[in-house]
């Protein structure tokens, strides 16, 4: 019965291994999505996912900052399989709804028992933005914590999302996030 | 209630010479006796190792819904149908929002939250664990191990659970399915099961004609969802005209009007109740509208003064966002508010809708109730901010 559970695991493996390319990312001004320029305060690895440009240090499953780079209206924030439905963004959404919408995706992927905390307005790059911070759980069983900026700019959503273990990892970067996230200006 | 206390296996024989189907099909397994674990030379202890293996990481998945109190309900439910077999039989409630219920062979049974939101009363979810519990004793995985195994081998049997496994279902949920056995039983299989969970709820007391009930509830949102959507319960348990048929007319045959039947629906609200806003909330995060309605259209007819259902169904409004759903989701939102026990959160629904309509005064007073119901709410700053706005 063990192969049924890993079979999808290790083809999913295999599927990152063969197609996820990392490039270094340099401490210094870097421009994302053609929109903001951020200030990383330490090298990091990046990759891209569909519309997610994903930096890692350790792994992205040990912690990652995912970077939304214009999602139009319509569109779902993580990819439906088979069937499926998924949340969708909205241009007219609150960050009430943004936030929903965040953390309901989260759960369409296999997040357990996910939790907005501290939902805030915050300027992202001068523009009139939100924060929030994330508490959940893995399919797994291990507590994960995140923190997300953004903003919705010319009717298209920018994310910044800082998740990852609870224990240890997500708490090694969070002050390089909190400054990366302190860093963004628009272009 | 003596009748309860004798083996279980002893009245279902007692039964099974009654009905007309044979007991056993050709090739059947003798029963699963109370507490009986296979010899450790045999396949079946193979079988069960495999299954000792998943439920180890089912215990320690974040998958579970991890509430005692509803465990011990259910477990209770559980005992009074089978005492003899209550004790071998370990009951986990899995958060997912499928109606779904497994039975593996090693004794793991699992309950999936989308059956607990679904159920109407006790007397639903005990012929359904019924069911579970005729594939258990009539060691139905390990007829269809052997069956497949003599066809193909071992690595193809696993292989084809695989697939199925992986069949439509969102990652997660592949291993969950595989551990309760997705490979549908043969019909006879399915039949037999039927049959032991109908007995078995009739021995206990409840009342049999809920038994076809919960099918014909289930098929109608099906039939809303589509085929796009199916409900995983059905891939293995289809719900054919003629097993709904066959239920009913043994729930017929078994209802003795003069007799007192348990139904169980102020139990089954009592034991569900604290933990229904985080099922409704499961439900719609799937974002299948169609068949989220139809679900709750059936719950509010059984219980139209309750400010939680009517909650949600403004919610799977606001939160479809289609033509008129604004006006929908409001007009549900109202009703609430008029009924038994709205949440607080009703305020912050009722205040962002406004909102974006433009409604300043309305809205600015709903947001202004939902702080004032509470307090420390985590998004306190944020409505603060709606508010400045609104000012």
């Amino acid at each position: 019965m063990r192969r049924a559970g890993l079979g999808p695991v290790l083809l999913l493996a295999l599927a990152v291994a063969g197609c996820a390319r990392y490039a270094l990312v340099e401490p210094r001004t870097r421009t994302v999505a053609d929109l903001y320029t951020v200030e990383p305060q330490i090298p990091w690895s990046a990759t891209t996912d569909d519309e997610w440009e994903v930096w890692t240090v350790d792994g992205p499953s040990l912690q990652a900052v995912q970077f939304l780079n214009g999602l139009a209206d319509g569109k779902p924030l993580v990819r439906a399989r088979g069937d499926e439905k998924r949340p969708v963004f909205r241009k007219d959404m609150t960050p009430s709804e943004i936030s929903e919408l965040v953390t309901d995706s989260l759960a369409a992927i296999g997040a357990r028992k996910v939790r907005v905390v501290n939902l805030r307005p915050a300027p992202f790059g001068g523009m009139p933005g939100f924060r929030f911070d994330l508490d959940y759980s893995t399919r797994d069983g291990l507590d994960k914590k995140g923190t997300v900026a953004g903003a919705v700019v010319k009717d298209r959503l920018y994310l910044i999302l800082y998740a990852g273990l609870a224990e240890h990892y997500y708490d090694k970067h969070r002050e390089a996030v909190e400054r990366l996230i302190e860093s963004v200006r628009m272009k | 209630m003596r009748a309860a206390r004798l083996p279980a296996l002893l009245l279902l024989g007692l039964v099974a010479a009654a009905c007309a189907t044979p007991r056993h099909a050709p090739g059947a397994l003798p029963d699963l006796r109370p507490g009986e674990r296979p010899a450790l030379d045999t396949d079946e202890a193979g079988l069960w190792m495999q299954m000792d293996r998943l439920e180890e990481a089912l215990r320690t998945s974040g998958t579970l819904l991890g509430d005692a109190s509803v465990e011990r309900y259910l477990g209770g439910v559980l005992c009074r149908l089978a005492p003899d077999y209550c004790g071998s039989v370990r009951l986990y409630v899995v958060q997912t929002p499928h109606f779904n219920a497994t039975m593996a062979p090693n004794g793991v049974l699992q309950v999936w939250t989308g059956l607990l939101l679904r159920a109407e009363n006790e007397a639903q979810l005990a012929y359904v664990l019924g069911h579970e519990l005729g594939h258990y004793l009539r060691r139905h995985s390990l007829q269809m191990w052997r069956d497949v195994r003599l066809k193909t081998n071992v690595v193809a049997f696993f292989s084809v659970l695989a697939a199925a496994a992986g069949q439509g279902y969102a990652g997660p949920l592949a291993q969950l399915v595989a551990l309760g056995s997705v490979l549908a039983f043969s019909r006879d299989n399915e039949r037999e099961a039927d049959e032991v969970g109908f007995e078995l709820m009739a021995r206990a007391g409840y009342d049999p004609r809920e038994a076809p009930r919960i099918w014909e509830a289930l098929e109608r949102e099906r039939e809303a969802a589509g085929r796009s959507a199916p409900l995983i319960f059905f891939a293995t348990h289809p719900p054919t005209a003629e097993r709904i048929a066959t239920l009913r007319e043994q729930a017929e045959r078994a209802y003795a009007p003069e007799q007192v039947w348990r139904v169980g629906r102020a139990e089954w609200v009592a034991a569900t109740a604290r933990i229904r806003p985080v099922l409704l909330r499961d439900e719609l995060r799937l974002r299948d509208f169609a068949r989220t309605a139809v679900l709750l259209d059936r719950l509010l007819a059984a219980e139209p003064r309750s400010g939680l259902l009517r909650f949600y169904q403004g919610e799977m409004f606001r939160l479809r966002a289609g033509e008129g759903d604004e006006g929908r989701a409001l007009a549900a939102y109202e009703r609430a508010l008029a009924a038994d026990d709205p949440p607080v959160e009703i305020h912050r629904s009722v205040g962002l809708l406004r909102l974006r309509r433009g409604e300043r005064v309305q809205a600015r007073a709903a947001f202004e109730r939902y702080l004032a119901a509470v307090p420390a709410a985590e998004d306190r700053a944020m409505i603060e901010s709606y508010l400045e706005r609104l000012r």
